[in-house]
């Protein structure tokens, strides 16, 4: 059995580089590195560290799936999303993706961040904003968020996806 | 406002374990992963919605939340924390172009002033090597400052327009003479391929910041395309068919 497996669900890239920056920081030779769209049989591992991207505020189901087959696990969620940083919504994001779980495994906690989302999205929000009756004000935070997700995942982001893979590992460590 | 017990099909008096059920139960069945293919898949992606916000509403209520790792929050909380937008420079120095990324955001938060969402936008885009963009979105500007210009002519640039570049680079620098970084985008304009060739040389050291490096190379960019007339040579920047002048 393996120590460690991150696990991701990654569209446009943003997910697999934050699962790759955690993987590095995981100590040791005993861990795996899977994107769940490779198909791969999972490896066993004491501690999984599991990344989606958001899509209707939650994860795939393919990741929800998968939670829910683990018990007596430690887990980790990482993930990424395109709307903005507001607390509130991460708080739900993170919410709904972790009651796949069952409450006989660890749960160490979520990180989430922001993350650039292809273009075509902001081309059909300029679409709507042509169309009259739209909601421009909406339209328009929506186009703002758009833009300010383009840097994102920063390097900042990623720090801080290594500070909390740090985090999970030391409270592993107190639990045992 | 629909009772979120009703949504999940529990009662009020359920436990935490039943409402889980029920919540996986309907996640699963109206989760648009699984409707794809459903002919009605816009009336499960709304009952899915549903059934996340009765959820949402039953474990805040009950202050479930709190009970998690909360590293999310923590992480998130607000632009404030953003600090590291910061980081990106800005135009003081030799700084990339997010310098909006700081400010831009807390302007922007107040939700007055357009102009500033449009130059991060800008400026987000010409980050990223999207430069059609960036002049796309420069384009919505009604006023254009010193910064404007310079925007404009990194990302006309990008797509090839050398000739726009050049002037809006100059015109930058008319508006704000005393700006170090326009006077030597400028020189640099000037100077044609003699500076790249002296400076490419440092792109092999250290990456002091990805900005820094962006902005570096958008600019061998710039005089790239200058002295060979062609498309970009490091961000991806499109022919000099692929845009308009603005």
């Amino acid at each position: 059995m393996l120590d460690y497996v991150v696990l991701y669900d990654s569209e446009t890239g943003n997910t697999k580089k934050l699962a790759t920056e955690i993987f590095a920081s995981l100590p040791g030779m005993s861990k795996d590195l899977i994107s769940i769209k490779d198909g791969k049989t999972i490896p066993e591992a004491e501690t999984y560290f599991i990344g989606f991207c958001v899509h209707h505020g939650t994860c795939s189901i393919e990741i929800g799936n998968f939670l829910s087959d683990l018990s007596a696990k430690n887990v980790a969620l990482f993930g990424t999303c395109g709307v903005t940083s507001c607390p509130e919504y991460y708080s739900s994001i993170e919410n709904s993706v972790s009651i796949w779980l069952e409450d006989d495994n660890q749960y160490l906690g979520a990180f989430l961040c922001q993350g650039k989302m292809p273009l075509k999205i902001r081309q059909k929000f300029e679409a709507m904003m042509s169309k009259s009756g739209c909601d421009e004000e909406k339209l328009m935070k929506q186009l703002q968020n758009f833009d300010e997700a383009m840097i994102h995942p920063t390097e900042e982001d990623v720090r801080h996806a290594r500070a909390f893979a740090a985090e999970c590992l030391e409270k592993i460590s107190l639990n045992f | 406002m629909l009772d979120p017990y009703k949504v999940l099909g529990v009662s009020s008096s359920a436990s935490d374990e039943e409402i889980k059920k029920a919540y996986r139960k309907l996640s699963r069945q109206y989760h648009p992963d699984a409707n794809m293919n459903n002919p009605n898949k816009d009336q499960a992606e709304t009952k899915f919605k549903e059934v996340q916000q009765a959820y949402d509403q039953i474990m805040n209520k009950s202050d479930y939340s709190s009970a998690s790792g909360g590293y999310a929050q923590g992480q998130s909380g607000g632009y404030g924390d953003f600090g590291s937008f910061g980081g990106f420079g800005g135009f003081g120095g030799f700084g990339g172009f997010g310098g909006y990324g700081s400010s831009g955001s807390d302007r922007s938060r107040s939700g007055g002033d357009q102009e500033a969402i449009y130059m991060q936008a800008a400026a987000n885009y010409i980050n990223s090597g999207h430069y059609s963009e960036a002049l796309n979105v420069l384009k919505s500007c009604t006023s254009k400052t010193a910064e404007w210009y310079y925007y404009s002519a990194v990302a006309n640039s990008g797509i090839g327009n050398n000739v726009a570049a050049k002037e809006h680079a100059e015109e930058a620098l008319r508006l704000d003479p005393d700006n170090v970084q326009y006077q030597m985008l400028v020189n640099r304009f000037r100077s044609g391929g003699t500076w790249y060739q002296h400076q490419r040389t440092s792109y092999g050291g250290s990456i002091i910041g990805g900005n820094n490096l962006c902005l570096k190379l958008c600019i061998a960019n710039m005089v790239c395309n200058l002295c060979f007339g062609g498309g970009g040579m490091c961000c991806g920047a499109g022919g000099p068919s692929s845009g308009g002048y603005l």
